[in-house]
C-alpha cells in the first residue's frame, strides 16, 4: 500500500507499507518509481487528519482496557496546527495507562496478549514503567509478540541497544549526536546529564530522563465523545402548528433522555426546522447553567415556541445539545449552603436560567461594592450567571450613611445650570429637565478626588468634584457637584 | 463513594415530632451537609421527605406573614400589622415638579425589614435550614427601581437580583415570572401600565406562590383600579434638618381600617451604622393642605 502527497506537481509516496517497504520502496519517492517496484500497489492519497481521527477512534475503542488512553501529544499539536504533514509517522501510536488494570486480566503479560489480540496481532506492543520508554521500546524493539518490561531497573538495559531516535527527540539534535559518534541510547547514559544538556539542547536529557523515569510525563488522553441530539424527518411534511409543537417538545425529551441515561447535562441547545422549501429556522438556547430537567426546559422553550411562527410545510426538525457537562448528583430538596462555596441550588440555576434566556445574561445582574470612594466606581453590576468572585473586600470598603450618599443615582451625572451667589457654596438656583428649582438650603463641599492610583487621570472619573447636598423648594434632596476643571454643575443623585 | 442511609431515629427528624425541638436545625444542617457532600443518601420515605413536604407548603404557612414597617403607628393602620406578604402593593411619588418618576426609599426600607423578619422570626427558623440558603432573593426589576448598591447592607446585597428588562412587555413577563419563583420572595418594580386584570392575574400569583411585589408605579395611575392591597402615596417634606422627609400617605387598604392616613417620616441610620435602617415618625400628621401652609411657613 502506498499513500501518495503532491510535492511540486508531481505525486511522490508519503507512506508505504512493510512489503512495499521491503520491495525497494522509500518515502519521498515518485510515485511511478514506486509502483514499478511494487506493482499491484494500492494507491491512496495521504491524508494525514482523516488518519488521525481514525487513530483516535481507535484510541477511544481502547478505554475497554483502561479509563486512560492518549495519543502522542505531537499528534494534537500538529492537528491544531495544521502541521500533521510534517510529524513523523512514528507518533501515529495509542498510548495506554494500565496502572492498576492488570489484575482484570491476570498479570501484566496476560493483559499484553490481549491488546495484541485485540488489534489482530498487527499492533507492535511495549509494556514499559513509563511513557518514553514503552514509546522507544514499541518502535524499535518489538517483533512480533509484545515486550514487557516491568521493573525500573529493567529499564536501562533494555533501552540501551536503541538507537538515539527512540528518545523523540528532534533531528537537528540527532544530527549533533550523530556528529560525535553517538548512536544508541547506551552511550548517552555514561555521559553527565549537564553536559549533554549544554552541548545538544536540553531537550535531549528531558527525554532521557522520561524516559527513564526520572521526571514525569503527561498522557493527552482521548476521551469519548457522544453526540446528544435528536431529529426526525416527517413524510408527508407536517403543517398543523399543533402537531409540530408535540415533535418538538418530544425531540427536546428524546435529547434530555439521551442525556440522562450518560448523566450529562447540557448548557446550549440548538433548535433547528426546516420546510420543505429548504428555508431553515434557528433557535439557540443558551443557557446559564446546565440542565437536564424536561420541566425546566419546557418552562424556557415554551415562551420561545410560541413567538415562534412556522410558515409553510415542516420537513425536519433537528435539536442538539452542546456544551455538555457531567450531571452533579445532589438532592433537589435539601441541598443547603450554609457555607459561601457550596453549589448554587437547582432552583436558584433555574431561576437565572429562566430570566436570562428571555432577557439576556447581561440584563440579569447581582452589585457588588468595590473598595473606591467616587460614587460611579463604588460599586459595580456584573452578570448574576457569572461565578461570583467572593473576595473578603468588604472590610476596605468605604462605609457611608444614608445622609452621606443618596438613595437614588442617575446613570450618568446631567447637566444643570446654576446660579450661585458665592463661589464654593450651594447654588440659589438650578435648572434640570427644563424644570427650575429655588434651593433652600444645602451643605457641602464634599471633595472627591481622582484616585491617584487609579491609572486614567484624563477619563471622566478623575475629574475633581465638591459635592453639595442641596434641598430645593419642594422639600426633595438633591445631590450635585461641580466639575473643578470646566466648572459646570452636574446633577447627580438624589435621596427619593 | 460511600453511602449510609441515616436512621429514622434521629432526635429532631421524627416525623411525628412536629414542630421540631430546638437542636432540630443544628442535626438537619449537619445531616445537610452530608447529604449535600454526597456520603449520606436520603432514602425513598424517610422523615426528610415529609420535612420538604412541609417546606413545600411553606406559602400556605406564610399566609398570615407581614412585612413590618416597624414602627406601630403605620403597622396598627394595616390590618395584619404590617404588609401583607403573598400581595401587591403600589407606591406612588408624588414629586412635586413631576421629573422624578420613582421613590426607592421606603421599598428599600422595606427589602431590609422583610429580610430580617423572615431570618430572626423563630417559626420558620426550621423551614430556612430545611430549603437552604440563600433561601430570600429579592427581585429588583427595571432600572428606576434600583437604589444605589451602596445604600443597601451587605447581608441585603447578596440577595438581590437587580434585573433590567429592555421593554415593558418583558418588565411584566419579569414581573410574573419573579412571583412565580420558589426563590424569591420580594419583588421591587417599575411597574408599566396596568390595567386592573392584569393586577389580578399578578396578585394571584402573589397569593399562590406567597411573594410579595412591591410596586412602582407612575402617579397617573394612582386612580387606576387595581386589586392590590395597598396603595401608598409618598411625597417630599421640607425638612429643617439635613435629613430627607417625606409625607408617607396610606391612599387605600383592603380590609385595612383608616384609609387615607399620612405620616411624616424620615428615615435614619441608627448609630452612623449603614447596616441598619429604620423609620422614625416625625411628631406632626400631614394633610395636604396643613402641608403647604408648613412649607410657607418655615421657608417663606
Amino acid at each position: 500500500m502506498l499513500l501518495t502527497s503532491t510535492v511540486a506537481n508531481h505525486l511522490v509516496v508519503a507512506r508505504c507499507c512493510a512489503s512495499a517497504m521491503h520491495a525497494g520502496v522509500r518515502p519521498g519517492m515518485a510515485l511511478p518509481l514506486a509502483v514499478a517496484f511494487s506493482p499491484g500497489a494500492y494507491v491512496e492519497p495521504f491524508d494525514p487528519v482523516r488518519d488521525c481521527r481514525a487513530l483516535y477512534k481507535l484510541a477511544v475503542r481502547c478505554l475497554e482496557f483502561s479509563p486512560l488512553v492518549g495519543l502522542d501529544h505531537e499528534l494534537f499539536v500538529g492537528r491544531s496546527q495544521g502541521t500533521l504533514e510534517d510529524v513523523s509517522q512514528l507518533h501515529y501510536g495509542i498510548t495506554i495507562d494500565l496502572t492498576g488494570t492488570d489484575k482484570l486480566h491476570g498479570d501484566v503479560t496476560k493483559l499484553a496478549l490481549h491488546i495484541h489480540a485485540f488489534f489482530k496481532g498487527t499492533a507492535a506492543i511495549a509494556v514499559a514503567p513509563t511513557l518514553g520508554s514503552a514509546w522507544a521500546l514499541s518502535r524499535y524493539s518489538v517483533a512480533g509478540a509484545p515486550r514487557v518490561v516491568i521493573n525500573r531497573q529493567e529499564i536501562v538495559p533494555a533501552l540501551s541497544p536503541l538507537p538515539l531516535a527512540a528518545l523523540r527527540i528532534p533531528t537537528a539534535s540527532l544530527d549533533l549526536l550523530r556528529d560525535v559518534g553517538m548512536s544508541s541510547i547506551g552511550d548517552l547514559t555514561y555521559l553527565p546529564r549537564y553536559t549533554i544538556a549544554q552541548r545538544f539542547g536540553k531537550f535531549v536529557t528531558y527525554r532521557l530522563e522520561q524516559a527513564f523515569g526520572d521526571i514525569e510525563e503527561r498522557l493527552h488522553t482521548v476521551e469519548e465523545t457522544k453526540r446528544y441530539n435528536a431529529s426526525r424527518i416527517f413524510e408527508p411534511p407536517l403543517t398543523h402548528r399543533k402537531s409540530i409543537v408535540i415533535s418538538i417538545y418530544s425531540l427536546f425529551q428524546a435529547v434530555i433522555n439521551k442525556l440522562k441515561s450518560n448523566k450529562r447535562s447540557a448548557k446550549y441547545f440548538h433548535l433547528s426546522i426546516q420546510d420543505t422549501a429548504k428555508a431553515v429556522i434557528y433557535r439557540e438556547l443558551s443557557l446559564a447553567s446546565a440542565t437536564d430537567d424536561i420541566g425546566h426546559l419546557t418552562t424556557i422553550i415554551e415562551p420561545i415556541i410560541d413567538g415562534m411562527n412556522f410558515s409553510g410545510e415542516i420537513r425536519e426538525i433537528t435539536i442538539t445539545a452542546r456544551q455538555i457537562e457531567a450531571t452533579r448528583s445532589e438532592q433537589k430538596s435539601l441541598s443547603p449552603s450554609p457555607h459561601k462555596d457550596a453549589p448554587d441550588s437547582r432552583e436558584k440555576k433555574e431561576l437565572l436560567n429562566t430570566f436570562s434566556v428571555r432577557i439576556g445574561k447581561e440584563r440579569l445582574l447581582f452589585a457588588k461594592l468595590n473598595q473606591s470612594y467616587i460614587p460611579e466606581k463604588s460599586f459595580s453590576y456584573h452578570s448574576a450567571t457569572d461565578a461570583m468572585s467572593t473576595s473578603n473586600v468588604h472590610e476596605s470598603i468605604p462605609h457611608y450613611t444614608l445622609h452621606e450618599r443618596p438613595s437614588y443615582l442617575l446613570a450618568d451625572p446631567e447637566e444643570i445650570t446654576t446660579i450661585s451667589m458665592l463661589p464654593d457654596k450651594p447654588p440659589s438656583f438650578i435648572q434640570w429637565r427644563g424644570k427650575k428649582l429655588k434651593i433652600l438650603t444645602g451643605i457641602g463641599p464634599e471633595r472627591i478626588s481622582p484616585e491617584w492610583w487609579g491609572g486614567n487621570l484624563a477619563k471622566d472619573v478623575g475629574i475633581t468634584r465638591d459635592y453639595f447636598k442641596v434641598q430645593d423648594e419642594c422639600g426633595r434632596w438633591l445631590w450635585v457637584f461641580r466639575d473643578q476643571t470646566t466648572h459646570t454643575w452636574f446633577l447627580h443623585g438624589m435621596w427619593v | 463513594m460511600k453511602t449510609i442511609l441515616y436512621s429514622n431515629t434521629i432526635k429532631g427528624l421524627d416525623e411525628h415530632s412536629t414542630p421540631p425541638s430546638s437542636t432540630s436545625p443544628a442535626i438537619a444542617r449537619g445531616l445537610n451537609e452530608l447529604i449535600s457532600q454526597g456520603i449520606v443518601w436520603k432514602g425513598e420515605s424517610t422523615p426528610v421527605d415529609n420535612l420538604w413536604k412541609t417546606c413545600s407548603q411553606r406559602p400556605q404557612q406564610h399566609r398570615n406573614a407581614v412585612i413590618p414597617f416597624n414602627v406601630e403607628e403605620i403597622d396598627g393602620a394595616l390590618s395584619g400589622g404590617g404588609l401583607a406578604c403573598g400581595a401587591l402593593h403600589e407606591f406612588y411619588y408624588k414629586d412635586p415638579s413631576r421629573n422624578i418618576a420613582t421613590s426607592v426609599a421606603i421599598p428599600t426600607l422595606l427589602a431590609r425589614n422583610a429580610i430580617d423578619a423572615y431570618y430572626t422570626s423563630p417559626t420558620s427558623a426550621w423551614d430556612k435550614v430545611a430549603s437552604g440558603a440563600p433561601p430570600f432573593f429579592i427581585a429588583w426589576i427595571g432600572r428606576r427601581s434600583w437604589p444605589t448598591p451602596f445604600s443597601l447592607p451587605q447581608r441585603l446585597l447578596s440577595s438581590c437580583l437587580f434585573i433590567d428588562p429592555p421593554n415593558e412587555k418583558l418588565t411584566l413577563w419579569a414581573i410574573e415570572t419573579a412571583l412565580r419563583s420558589p426563590l424569591i420572595k420580594l419583588v421591587i418594580a417599575d411597574s408599566p401600565r396596568l390595567p386592573l386584570k392584569t393586577t389580578r392575574r399578578l396578585s394571584l400569583r402573589a397569593h399562590a406562590n406567597g411573594t410579595t411585589a412591591l410596586l412602582l408605579r407612575s402617579l397617573q395611575d394612582l386612580s387606576m383600579p387595581s386589586s392590590s392591597a395597598t396603595k401608598w402615596a409618598l411625597a417630599p417634606l421640607p425638612s429643617s434638618n439635613l435629613h430627607p422627609t417625606w409625607s408617607l400617605t396610606l391612599e387605600r387598604s383592603k380590609g385595612g381600617s383608616i384609609p387615607h392616613s399620612s405620616w411624616a417620616i424620615s428615615l435614619e441610620n441608627e448609630y452612623e451604622d449603614r447596616e441598619t435602617l429604620s423609620l422614625r415618625l416625625l411628631p406632626r400628621v400631614v394633610d395636604t393642605d396643613h402641608e403647604e401652609k408648613f412649607k410657607v411657613q418655615r421657608f417663606g
